[in-house]
């Protein structure tokens, strides 16, 4: 990637002289920003996302605390770009006194990115949160839950060893077992054993978890305030009439159907009469499947309840499920688990 | 928004089906009802677009969840069974149930290892409280709060553990803000337009 060595020479840049009016100018960039700090970091280019952390910048940038909305007033923006994420995360873990070698590191680094999810690096807690986000959305939760989970139990458990080369995971106070559930930090090198880093780093930890939950209460007030709203404007809750031209009205406005050839509203109730009834049951099928096949559950529950239940309908014509699910009761009968 | 489209469609499907529904069930409700279930409905819609715009390991815990915690309120039985069909409905009643004793288990069984462990924490608490593990030990105090509080928005978190758990709630938030978009979405169409 050509950005890493152009981004490496701004580092050292920013590092060594006190970039004073500069640090002024992006915090208040960073205030711009609206709605979290760590969001706002990311409207910034890399250099200048660089020098707001360093310490003066971060505990500015800290003190704005992100505001509940239940207005429509604009959510924080996540970044939309990965490519600007990227470097910016691998970055950020040497923004502490290392400045000698950033680009090797960074060459070693490029390959792991699932491990980048969980390092939360010295006084850079922000950007690795977004390196979490970063990861394409689909492809994301699988590999961090096998790969991380599994690589980091196992170093968690390994013995204290000399400065290495290689990342240390910290044992530091942890002769503890997983059975509270940390969130596992990893240490850089020469890091890993101070005290001070370590409660500093977990304190880091301490402010993205508190901005993550800041923000998932202000996107569940929303939703309630927009329910309330939506309620408040149907008398009654009717959206017989209006369906075609709500699809493409707010298919327009979503953004839905901008680079298909095909118009969204006749895509989609094709798409669902075609799945039919059967794909449906699969599919809850499958839904519920997953979280009874867990110990704690009897799994013989809903097979015993899975058949022989008249299901009760709407007549309204064209429902998903209205048309069809009288025969269900038959497709349901058959004891296909799909994998 | 990083959101695939397929999701956002299938999710606005499922949401005006939902709605439509919901609008059959509640020809007489008040305004608070009302807004329950639109609530309601959209919170289903999103658990089934998830599950279905998904490849295969896409069934989150947090949609189960979600739609365990409606299907245990006994006032939202006719609305789902209207949106996920009878069947469906019965297995989300199944899932609740089964979810409550999970819950009250994991109480039990945590209480009684608060009564056992008392007496070791306070004897290894008293050797660890040095000046430099204090500051360590207060940041960790910290995180675990949080954690907790995170366990309590999140739905069914109380079952997941430090990573999953973030991947959730990574799921989770990404599908909120799709819910918030189409439902602003919606209001704006449903606004009368003025010529």
């Amino acid at each position: 990637m050509p950005e890493l060595p152009a981004a490496g020479a701004e580092i050292q840049a920013a590092l060594i002289p006190a970039a004073g009016p500069a640090a002024s100018s992006t915090a208040s960039a960073a205030g711009r920003g609206g709605g979290g700090s760590f969001t706002a970091l990311l409207g910034l280019p890399t250099s200048q996302a660089m020098e707001l952390l360093l310490p003066r910048a971060a505990a500015a940038a800290g003190a704005a605390p992100p505001a509940p909305a239940p207005a429509p007033a604009p959510a924080p923006t996540f970044p939309s770009d990965p490519h600007l994420v990227d470097p910016a995360a691998r970055f950020s873990a040497f923004a502490s006194p290392s400045p000698s070698s950033p680009a090797p590191p960074a060459g070693k680094r490029k390959a792991d990115t699932a491990d980048r999810a969980t390092k939360v690096g010295h006084r850079t807690p922000r950007l690795h949160f977004h390196s979490l986000l970063s990861e394409p959305y689909y492809h994301s939760s699988p590999e961090l839950t096998s790969d991380c989970s599994g690589g980091l139990l196992t170093q968690g458990k390994s013995a204290k060893k000399g400065k290495t080369a290689e990342e240390k995971p910290t044992a530091g106070g942890d002769g503890e077992d997983d059975k509270p559930a940390y969130v596992h930090v990893r240490a850089r090198r020469g890091q890993a054993t101070d005290s001070h880093s370590l409660a500093e780093r977990v304190s880091g930890t301490a402010l993205v978890l508190d901005e993550i939950i800041n923000h998932v209460q202000s996107l569940q007030r929303q939703v309630e305030y927009l329910s309330m709203r939506l309620a408040a404007v149907n008398p009654r809750v009717d959206f017989g009439g209006l369906d075609s031209f709500l699809t493409t009205e707010c298919g327009r406005i979503a953004g839905l159907n901008c680079k298909n050839g095909i118009d969204l509203e006749q895509v989609t109730w094709p798409e669902m009469s075609v799945h039919g009834a059967r794909h449906l049951m699969q599919l809850q099928q499958q839904f519920w499947h997953s979280d009874l096949a867990h110990p704690h559950q009897a799994a013989s529950q809903w097979e015993k309840r899975g058949d022989g239940h008249p299901p009760v309908f709407s007549s309204s014509s064209p429902s998903l499920f209205g048309y069809d699910l009288t025969s269900s009761g038959k497709i349901a009968r058959n004891p296909t688990t799909p994998s | 928004m990083y959101a695939p489209r397929k999701f956002k469609k299938a999710f606005m499907a499922q949401l005006l089906v939902s709605l439509r529904a919901a609008g059959q069930a509640s020809k007489s409700m008040g305004l608070r009802e009302r807004r329950d279930a639109v609530r309601l409905s959209s919170d289903v819609a999103m658990a089934l677009a998830s599950a279905r715009a998904g490849e295969a390991p896409r069934s989150t815990a947090w949609a189960r969840a979600l739609v365990a915690r409606h299907a245990a309120e006994r006032r939202n039985e006719a609305l789902m069974r209207r949106i996920m069909g009878g069947a469906g409905y019965e297995m989300a009643a199944a899932a609740a149930r089964s979810r409550k004793e999970a819950r009250s288990r994991r109480i039990v069984r945590r209480s009684r290892r608060v009564c056992s462990g008392a007496e070791r924490k306070r004897r290894s608490s008293l050797t660890a409280a040095s000046g430099r593990c204090s500051a360590m030990a207060a940041a960790r105090r910290m995180v675990k709060a949080r954690l907790q509080v995170l366990r309590s928005l999140v739905p069914g978190g109380e079952a997941l553990r430090g990573l999953s758990l973030l991947s959730e709630t990574l799921d989770y938030v990404v599908c909120l803000k799709t819910q918030v978009e189409l439902m602003q979405c919606l209001c704006k169409g449903s606004r009368p337009k003025l010529g």
